[in-house]
């Protein structure tokens, strides 16, 4: 995964994500947010699933699955 | 204390509502008008025109449900405290004659015809409305499907003009254009689709509003001089005709008529013979062209709603030009993150 | 403390395309219908399970019925029965007066088996067998003709058994409104309906009685109605004066609109559709206008969809997420197109059992049909729903539980909440037995080896 492009984006608390480079913008919601940020540090999809499982109410499977479907649409708009 | 008018149709863009025109004429007037901005997309010019409207919200779709409608207006309402809501789309007229009562009980005011009224504008009853002002309306049929439209396009012949139910027309050569257009128009606003006979001759718009008992508050009447692909009102002159102001208020006197209105029609070359095209139940795009030339009707209309006097004359000049031209505006994404992120300025 | 979870998500910004607030969508959610929780529908009678409301039938009918029969003094109405002829539901309609309307000599056989006499059914239709209009003369049904062949048909039909007997004429007319349904009945404008009352009266075992129509179905104008009416009573006029007899019904068939979206039209329904008063006072103000009090015939309604549609649900599960390669988000439910034959023309409205967080997207919603066109709902705007998600569709009253078939599963069960607040089942799912309980096999395909 090419995670050089998350650092240029303008992200905004409100979920607001703006690209300069090809000037589309996102919204994004507050769990969005924090995998950006566990992105940006460099986390690995794994480490990222079980920090999500310590700070949030949820379940191994739903969080594997929602993570994977996330970091699929970054893809599909060339985020990552 | 500023009177609160929120206004729709503020999307200025190439298919223009005329939600901004309104507002310039409101702030034109010798009213104290704090002027909102209805919109339904965060990328409508008038959200971003801070200097005629004040503040804008972004409303859910007229096509949605009619309680998340009344509910984002009780939310602006606790906000703002409307005195009036100008309307000014025709999409969303059926929902607001629909809910005019909720909002009379929330004290906003509105000046829209009545479903009655609505009716008897249609499109599709024109001929009858023409027959008893004493015009002539153009050979029409209505089409829910490609079979109706081959029976239609043979009744009507070629060229003829495709419409939809609600906005856009095109004219038509032949059968495949015909067929574009029906399945273009059909995409975005369903049906039926209107053929209507291509008339040649010169199109002619009054504007004016209807006070609900018969009279006029004031009428304005314009030649279209160059018009848009989407058949929109680029360059107008003003003109005094009596003949097609006397129709306009045959119009008026005859249903009633509440609110504003745009009366479309067309004057045969060969003949001379006046056809209604159209009456749009709602101010059209140019109605800044009005107030400029010292017929506000905005100002006028949210004056009666208000019980204050109003003017009621349509004494104006003819020989008036409208330039519309086109303009940009430099702004900050901060200015989209706002309005899309939170619905409001 | 752990945080509440959300599932994640993040959306490109289109111009021109709405944004959350620009788009239709529903916020709410329902936890039970008429006060039962959804829960306990599903726990009794598996998922998917229809649902309808014994109480918002007769309420409905009632309105109707009162401000029709306030408006107009021999006011009559009969039951569609293809619109649902479930028998618990015939049976309210007849506790309430209505009659039966059967368009086939299987409706014809259910009505009767549940008790309801010939003389009080009304047979329509463009196809009636001959041995079914034998059995319907014998028993004094009203019968409505389509065609010179059938009438020729009921000619024979009524002279096999020795009769003289009473028909009405289905009719067709311009009222305006397209598509003009012609295909049924005899038309007014080009006189073939003065024709076939000609050919009627000039029967040695047929006499007229009746004339019928049923202009289309969901019409949204009521101006329709007011045209069908002028143009029935001028027809009945002018045959009254020249074969002088005296017409006793005229019907005016069903028609009248649901809340329910149709697909291609802009505008939610609560604001196009007009509301049913406005149907029923096009037919009856057109007929007291039209009509000398001495000269009223019985008047007929066989309004269908307007009485049920509203009364009726289908709870469903959600069995899987999955989104598809170009990004949008789609469902898979337990209840496809094989129950859902109005998927074709309505967009139904979608509610969801509970109250979910998370950033609302444009769905599909697709059946569990091994099918490509097994789309329940093209696009509905939904926060992400976890498996088992109860939807609530609806409305669902007519022509689902009639026009539904058994395709590759079973269809499930139909309960009805009772006035009391009750549960009944008036249609229990179907088993292995009930499907294959007319096949037969040939004595030399009975055994394989594999
Ligand atoms: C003859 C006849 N009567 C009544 C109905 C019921 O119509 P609706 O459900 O539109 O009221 C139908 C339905 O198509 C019909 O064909």
């Amino acid at each position: 995964m090419d995670r050089d492009k998350l650092s240029v984006l303008a992200i905004s608390d409100s979920g607001f994500i703006f690209d300069p480079v090809t000037g589309h913008s996102y919204t994004a919601n507050a769990t969005g947010l924090r995998i950006f940020e566990l992105l940006k540090e460099d986390k690995s999809e794994d480490e990222i699933k079980s920090i999500l499982m310590e700070e949030f109410e949820t379940t191994e499977d739903e969080v594997s699955v929602d993570v994977d479907d996330f970091i699929e649409n970054l893809k599909k708009y060339f985020l990552v | 204390m500023k009177i609160v008018v929120a206004v729709s149709g503020i999307n200025a863009v190439d298919n223009p509502g005329p939600g901004t025109g309104i507002c310039k004429a409101l702030k034109e007037s010798d009213l104290d008008i704090r002027t909102i901005g209805l919109a339904y997309d965060a990328m409508e010019p008038g959200v971003y025109m801070d200097n005629i409207i004040d503040k804008s919200y972004i409303m859910p779709y007229p096509s949605g449900s009619r309680e998340a409608f009344i509910e984002r207006i009780k939310h602006i309402h606790s906000v703002e405290k409307i005195d009036v809501i100008i309307s000014a789309l025709d999409a969303e007229l059926p929902i607001y004659m629909d809910i005019e009562p909720v909002l009379q009980e929330l004290g906003i005011k509105m000046l829209i015809p009545t479903k009655e009224m609505f009716k008897t504008r249609d499109k599709l009853r024109l001929k009858e409305l023409a027959e008893t002002i004493g015009v002539k309306a153009p050979e029409y049929r209505s089409c829910t499907s490609i079979r109706d439209l081959h029976d239609s396009t043979e009744n009507v012949g070629f060229p003829c003009m495709v419409k939809g139910p609600f906005y856009e027309a095109f004219k038509a050569n032949n059968i495949s254009e015909a067929e574009g257009y029906f399945h273009k128009i059909a995409m975005a606003w369903g049906y039926p689709i209107i053929v209507q006979k291509f008339i040649t001759g010169d199109e002619y718009d009054v504007i004016g509003c209807g006070d609900g008992k018969g009279n006029d508050i004031g009428v304005f009447a314009i030649r279209k001089m160059t018009i848009t692909k989407l058949g929109k009102v680029w360059n107008a002159v003003s003109i005094k005709n009596e003949k097609l102001i006397e129709a306009t208020r045959k119009v008026v006197k005859g249903l009633s008529w509440r609110g504003g209105f745009e009366f479309e029609v067309l004057v045969e070359s060969s003949s001379q013979d006046i056809y209604v095209l159209e009456i749009n139940p709602r101010f059209p795009a140019w109605v800044y062209f009005a107030a400029g030339c010292g017929i506000n009707l905005p100002e006028r209309m949210v004056k009666l709603l208000l019980n204050k006097e109003y003017e009621t004359n349509s004494n104006y000049d003819s020989g008036k030009l409208m330039i519309r031209f086109t303009n940009e505006m430099i702004k900050d994404i901060k200015d989209f993150e706002q309005i899309s992120t939170t619905g409001e300025t | 403390m752990k945080k509440e979870y959300i599932k994640p998500y993040i959306k490109k910004q289109t111009a021109g395309i709405m944004n959350k607030f620009g788009v239709s969508y529903n916020k709410g959610h329902r936890e039970d219908i008429l006060g039962i929780p959804i829960g306990n529908f599903t726990d009794k009678f598996g998922s998917p399970v229809f649902v309808l409301s014994e109480k918002l039938i007769r309420e409905r009918y009632r309105k109707i019925y009162s401000h029709f029969s306030s408006k107009y003094p021999k006011a009559k109405m009969s039951w569609s029965y293809k619109t649902n002829y479930l028998d618990a539901v015939c049976s309210i309609m007849h506790q309430e007066g209505e009659t039966a309307e059967v368009v086939s000599d299987f409706e014809y056989q259910k009505a009767r088996r549940l008790g309801v006499p010939g003389n009080k059914i009304i047979y329509n239709g463009p196809y009636k067998p001959i041995e079914s209009l034998k059995v319907a003369f014998q028993e004094g049904a009203m019968v409505n003709l389509d065609n010179f062949d059938e009438l020729i048909k009921a000619e024979d039909a009524a002279k096999s058994i020795n009769k003289k007997v009473p028909v009405g004429i289905r009719v067709n007319m311009d009222t305006g409104v397209y598509p003009q349904w012609s295909r049924f009945g005899f038309n007014i404008e080009n006189n073939s309906a003065f024709n076939a009352v000609k050919r009627i009266q000039h029967s040695e075992n047929l006499y007229l009685e009746g004339i019928h129509c049923h202009i289309g179905t969901f019409m949204l104008d009521p101006n329709a109605y007011r045209e069908a009416v002028k143009k029935v009573v001028a027809l009945m006029r002018k045959i009254e004066i020249m074969f002088k007899i005296n017409i006793k019904y005229l019907d005016f068939g069903g028609g009248f609109p649901s809340m329910n979206k149709l697909k291609g039209t802009y505008l939610p329904p609560e604001v196009s559709v007009p509301p049913v008063e406005e149907f029923i006072d096009a037919v009856a103000d057109t007929l007291l206008e039209e009509l000398k009090p001495d000269e009223y015939p019985d008047v007929y309604l066989e309004t269908g969809r307007s009485i049920i549609d509203e009364a009726g649900w289908l709870i469903t599960s959600v069995d899987a997420v999955k989104r598809l390669p170009d990004g949008t988000k789609s469902y898979i439910i337990d209840a496809g197109v094989n129950l859902l034959y109005t998927s074709t023309w309505y967009n139904y409205k979608v509610e969801i059992d509970r109250e979910l967080h998370g950033a609302y997207e444009n769905s599909v919603i697709y059946g569990p049909l091994c099918m490509n066109i097994d789309v329940v709902v093209e696009s509905a705007f939904l926060p992400p729903l976890p498996i088992g998600t109860r939807l609530i569709l609806s409305p669902m009253g007519a022509y689902n539980v009639t026009q539904w078939m058994q395709f590759i599963r079973y269809r499930p069960a139909v309960a009805m909440i009772m006035e009391d607040g009750s549960l009944e089942e008036i249609r229990r799912p179907e088993t292995l037995d009930d499907v294959v309980g007319p096949e037969r096999i040939p004595e030399k395909l009975k055994k394989f080896e594999l």
